[in-house]
C-alpha cells in the first residue's frame, strides 16, 4: 500500500465549549488525523484554552493552532504555550504559524512581514529545542520547561515568497494556494527553492495542503454555498498569482462595494446568505471554475475522487477548511466519515 | 470585625496533578485562585486556568497577574472570557505592569498610562463592548459578561490609579499597619476621583506566606519569594514606600543581583539574597504572613487592625497541598 492520505480538519472556536469538545471527539472518532483550532481573537475562543481542553478530550489525533501569528503574542509566550499543550498531548502537537489574516485585519494591523516570520520561527524553534534566545536589553532566556521532544513548526504560506521562506526556515509548510495540478506543481517549485537555500530537499519537509472544502448533496448546491469563499479567494485575493498556474482565465469583473462591507470579510462572513447574495456579480460558470481550482467542493463522492486524483502528484496530507467560520464543520465530519474515508480506504489510500 | 477571607496564587511549574491541586485549593476554603503568568518559567497560564476552571466549581479564578505587553489586549480579553465561559462566570483578571514575564524578554514594564488604558480596555472588551482603535472596531463578539479587572499595585501612584479605574486591587506595598494605611489612603484618593468610595473596590492584600512548626522553618523556604517582593515592589523607586533610609542601598544591591529567570523558584539563586543583604527580617515583617500558626494569625490580626480584610497567600512552597491544608485549617481559624 502507498503512503496513506492524512486528513486534518479546521475547527473554529465559535461554538460554546461543551459543543466544541463534543465536536472534537466526533472528529477523532470519524477518523480524522488531526484538528486545527482557529486563532483569531475577536471571532474565536482562545486557541490555547481550546487546545488545552482538547488535549484531554482526544487521545490519538494531532492538535495545532490554525493558524497563529507572530504579533498577537510574544514569541516566548507562543513557545511556552505550545510546549504546555504538547506536555498534555505528547507527540500529538504541531505549531502552525502564518502572517496573520483575520487576527491582523480585525485589530487594524498589517499581516506580519516575512522578516518577522523568519525571526519568530527562529526564536520559537530555539526555545522549543532548549536553547536560549537573546531578546536584546541584556535579556537572554531559555524556556525553563522545554521537553526537547520535537514539535514540528509549520509555516502557513500562500504567496511565492512566503512559500520559499517556509521551505527555508520551517519544518514544513501549510500551503493555502489552491488544489489543482498546475497550482500544486507551482507551489512545490517555490517550496523546493526555499528548501534548497537551507541545503534541504522537499522530502525533508512536512507538506500540508490547506483545502477549502464544502460538501452538499449536489455539485451545483455545493458550488452555490461556496460562492463567498470562491469569490473572496479567486477574485479579491488571488489576483493573477495563482490563476495562471491554475489554468484559469476570468472575464473582467467589476467588484461592487457591497462585497467589501461584509464582516469581517467575505470568506469569514457571519451572515453567509448575505455573503452569497453579495457575490451575484460573478456568473455561475466562473464560480464553478474557481471551485474546481481551489478546493474540494461538491458531493462527498466528488471530493473523494479529487483527493485520489491529487495523490498522483504526491499530495498526502490535507487540512480541510470548511467555508463557514460561524457554522461548525459537522456536515464535513459526516461526509468524510461516511463516504470519503471509506472510498479512500477502498482505493488503498487510507 | 468581619472575618478574614483568603485567596491563593499557585505557580504552574508542572501540570501533572495541577487540576487536583486547584480542587484542593477550593476545598480548603480559598475564595480566590490566581495563576501566575511568566511564560519562560511556568506553563502557559491560560492552559493552567482552563484546567483550574474544569476542576473547580465555586472559587473565583484568573491570572494573578498578567501584563498588557506579552499578549495583545484583545487576545487577553478573548482568553480570559474563554476561561469565564468555561468556569460559569467565575473569572477575574489580575493585571500588573509586568515582572519576570517582561524582564526575561528585555522589555520595559508598562507605564501608568499603559496600565490605565489596559484596565479600561480589558473591562470593556470582556463586556462585549466595541472599541474603535487603529482604524478598526475591536470587539470580542461572544463575550457575555464583563470580567472584573484587578490592578496589582506596589506604590501610591498605582494604588491611586487602581482606586480610580479598576474593579479591585491587589495591594502589594506591604502588610505593616503604616503601609496598609498609606495604601488605603492612596486607593481611596483614586476612588473619590471617579466618584466612588473605598467600599466600591474589592481590595486584596498580597502576602508571601508559609506555615511551619517554627518560625525559622516557615521562613527558610520562602526567602526567594521575599527577594522577589523586594525586587518588584521597589523597582521604580523607594521613595514614598515607607522603607527606612538605612535599608535603601541594601535593597538596591539585592535588586542588582536578582535573577528573573529563577523567579519564585524555591531553592534557586534568589533564595540567598535576603540573608546576604541583611533584609530577611525587614522583608518578613513587611511582606509575609509566615511562621507558626500563632505567628501567622498575629500578623493577620495586626493587618486587619489597620484595615485589611482579604489576603492573597502564595503557594510558593515545596508542598503547596500541605501548606493549603494547614493555612486554612489552623491559621484562618485562629485569625478570625
Amino acid at each position: 500500500m502507498t503512503e496513506p492520505v492524512r486528513v486534518h480538519l479546521r475547527v473554529p472556536g465559535t461554538a460554546p465549549m461543551p459543543e466544541l469538545m463534543a465536536l472534537l471527539r466526533d472528529i477523532e472518532a470519524a477518523g480524522f488525523d488531526g484538528a486545527g483550532i482557529l486563532d483569531s481573537q475577536m471571532i474565536s475562543r482562545d486557541t490555547f484554552v481550546v487546545l488545552g481542553q482538547a488535549a484531554g478530550q482526544t487521545s490519538r489525533m494531532s492538535l495545532f493552532p490554525a493558524v497563529t501569528n507572530p504579533f498577537t503574542r510574544h514569541a516566548s509566550v507562543l513557545a511556552g504555550a505550545i510546549q504546555t499543550v504538547e506536555e498534555m498531548a505528547p507527540g500529538r502537537v504541531k505549531f502552525v504559524i502564518g502572517t496573520g489574516y483575520t487576527s491582523a485585519s480585525t485589530i487594524g494591523r498589517k499581516p506580519a512581514t516575512l522578516a518577522e516570520m523568519r525571526a519568530c520561527i527562529g526564536e520559537v524553534k530555539t526555545l522549543l529545542a532548549g536553547g536560549a534566545v537573546d531578546w536584546g536589553g541584556g535579556a537572554r532566556t531559555e524556556l525553563a520547561f522545554s521537553s526537547k521532544r520535537p514539535i514540528p513548526i509549520l509555516m502557513a504560506a500562500s504567496g511565492p515568497r512566503a512559500i520559499e521562506l517556509a521551505g527555508e526556515v520551517a519544518d514544513g509548510a501549510l500551503l493555502l494556494v489552491g488544489f489543482n495540478r498546475g497550482i500544486v506543481e507551482r507551489a512545490l517549485g517555490h517550496l523546493e527553492r526555499g528548501a534548497r537555500r537551507a541545503g534541504r530537499r522537499l522530502e525533508d519537509l512536512e507538506i500540508v495542503w490547506a483545502v477549502r472544502t464544502g460538501t452538499a448533496a449536489t455539485l451545483a448546491e455545493a458550488r452555490r454555498l461556496a460562492r463567498p469563499t470562491a469569490v473572496h479567494w479567486g477574485i479579491l485575493r488571488w489576483g493573477g498569482q495563482w490563476l495562471e498556474p491554475a489554468g484559469l482565465r476570468l472575464p473582467p469583473l467589476e467588484i461592487p462595494d457591497a462585497v467589501r462591507q461584509i464582516y469581517p470579510d467575505l470568506s469569514h462572513a457571519q451572515d453567509w446568505d448575505a455573503a452569497i447574495r453579495a457575490t451575484s456579480f460573478v456568473p455561475d460558470d466562473v464560480v464553478a471554475q474557481l471551485c474546481d481550482a481551489m478546493g474540494l467542493i461538491g458531493t462527498p463522492e466528488h471530493c473523494a475522487d479529487r483527493i485520489a486524483e491529487m495523490t498522483t502528484l504526491g499530495v498526502r496530507n490535507l487540512y480541510l477548511m470548511p467555508f463557514q467560520t460561524f457554522v461548525g464543520p459537522e456536515q464535513e465530519v459526516r461526509a468524510f466519515r461516511d463516504v470519503v474515508f471509506p472510498r479512500l480506504r477502498a482505493a488503498g489510500l487510507r | 470585625m468581619t472575618a478574614a477571607r483568603f485567596g491563593i496564587v499557585l505557580l504552574p511549574e508542572s501540570l501533572a496533578g495541577w487540576g487536583a491541586l486547584c480542587r484542593e485549593a477550593e476545598d480548603s476554603g480559598f475564595d480566590l485562585l490566581g495563576v501566575a503568568d511568566s511564560q519562560s518559567v511556568f506553563r502557559e497560564m491560560y492552559v493552567a486556568l482552563t484546567l483550574a476552571a474544569l476542576n473547580t466549581s465555586r472559587v473565583r479564578l484568573g491570572p494573578l497577574v498578567t501584563n498588557p505587553l506579552t499578549r495583545h489586549l484583545v487576545v487577553t480579553a478573548s482568553a480570559v472570557s474563554s476561561v469565564d465561559e468555561l468556569s460559569g462566570g467565575r473569572a477575574i483578571l489580575g493585571l500588573g505592569s509586568g515582572d519576570s514575564a517582561i524582564s526575561t524578554i528585555g522589555a520595559p514594564p508598562a507605564t501608568l498610562a499603559g496600565l490605565e488604558d489596559a484596565v479600561v480596555t480589558l473591562g470593556r472588551l470582556t463586556g462585549g463592548e466595541p472599541i474603535d482603535r487603529q482604524g478598526r472596531r475591536w470587539q470580542v463578539h461572544r463575550s457575555a459578561r464583563r470580567v472584573p479587572v484587578y490592578l496589582a499595585a506596589e506604590g501610591p501612584r498605582t494604588l491611586e490609579l487602581a482606586g480610580r479605574v479598576a474593579d479591585g486591587v491587589i495591594a502589594g506595598m506591604g502588610l505593616t499597619p503604616d503601609v496598609i494605611r498609606l495604601s488605603l489612603e492612596a486607593i481611596e484618593r483614586g476612588a473619590r476621583a471617579s466618584g466612588r468610595t473605598l467600599a466600591d473596590l474589592d481590595v486584596w492584600w498580597f502576602a508571601k506566606t508559609n506555615v511551619a512548626d517554627t518560625r525559622r522553618e516557615a521562613i527558610a523556604p520562602i526567602t526567594m519569594a521575599l527577594a522577589a517582593s523586594a525586587n518588584h515592589a521597589f523597582r521604580f523607586t523607594l521613595e514614598g514606600k515607607g522603607v527606612p533610609p538605612d535599608l535603601h542601598e541594601r535593597v538596591r544591591c539585592l535588586q542588582r543581583e536578582y535573577d528573573a529567570h529563577h523567579h519564585e523558584i524555591a531553592g534557586a539563586g534568589n533564595a540567598g539574597l535576603t540573608d546576604r543583604w541583611g533584609l530577611t527580617e525587614f522583608l518578613v515583617d513587611r511582606f509575609a504572613i509566615a511562621g507558626t500558626p500563632d505567628d501567622c494569625a498575629a500578623q493577620i490580626r495586626r493587618a486587619m487592625g489597620a484595615g485589611a480584610r482579604q489576603f492573597i497567600s502564595t503557594g510558593f512552597v515545596p508542598d503547596p497541598r500541605g501548606f493549603m491544608r494547614r493555612f486554612m485549617g489552623e491559621v484562618a481559624k485562629l485569625s478570625s
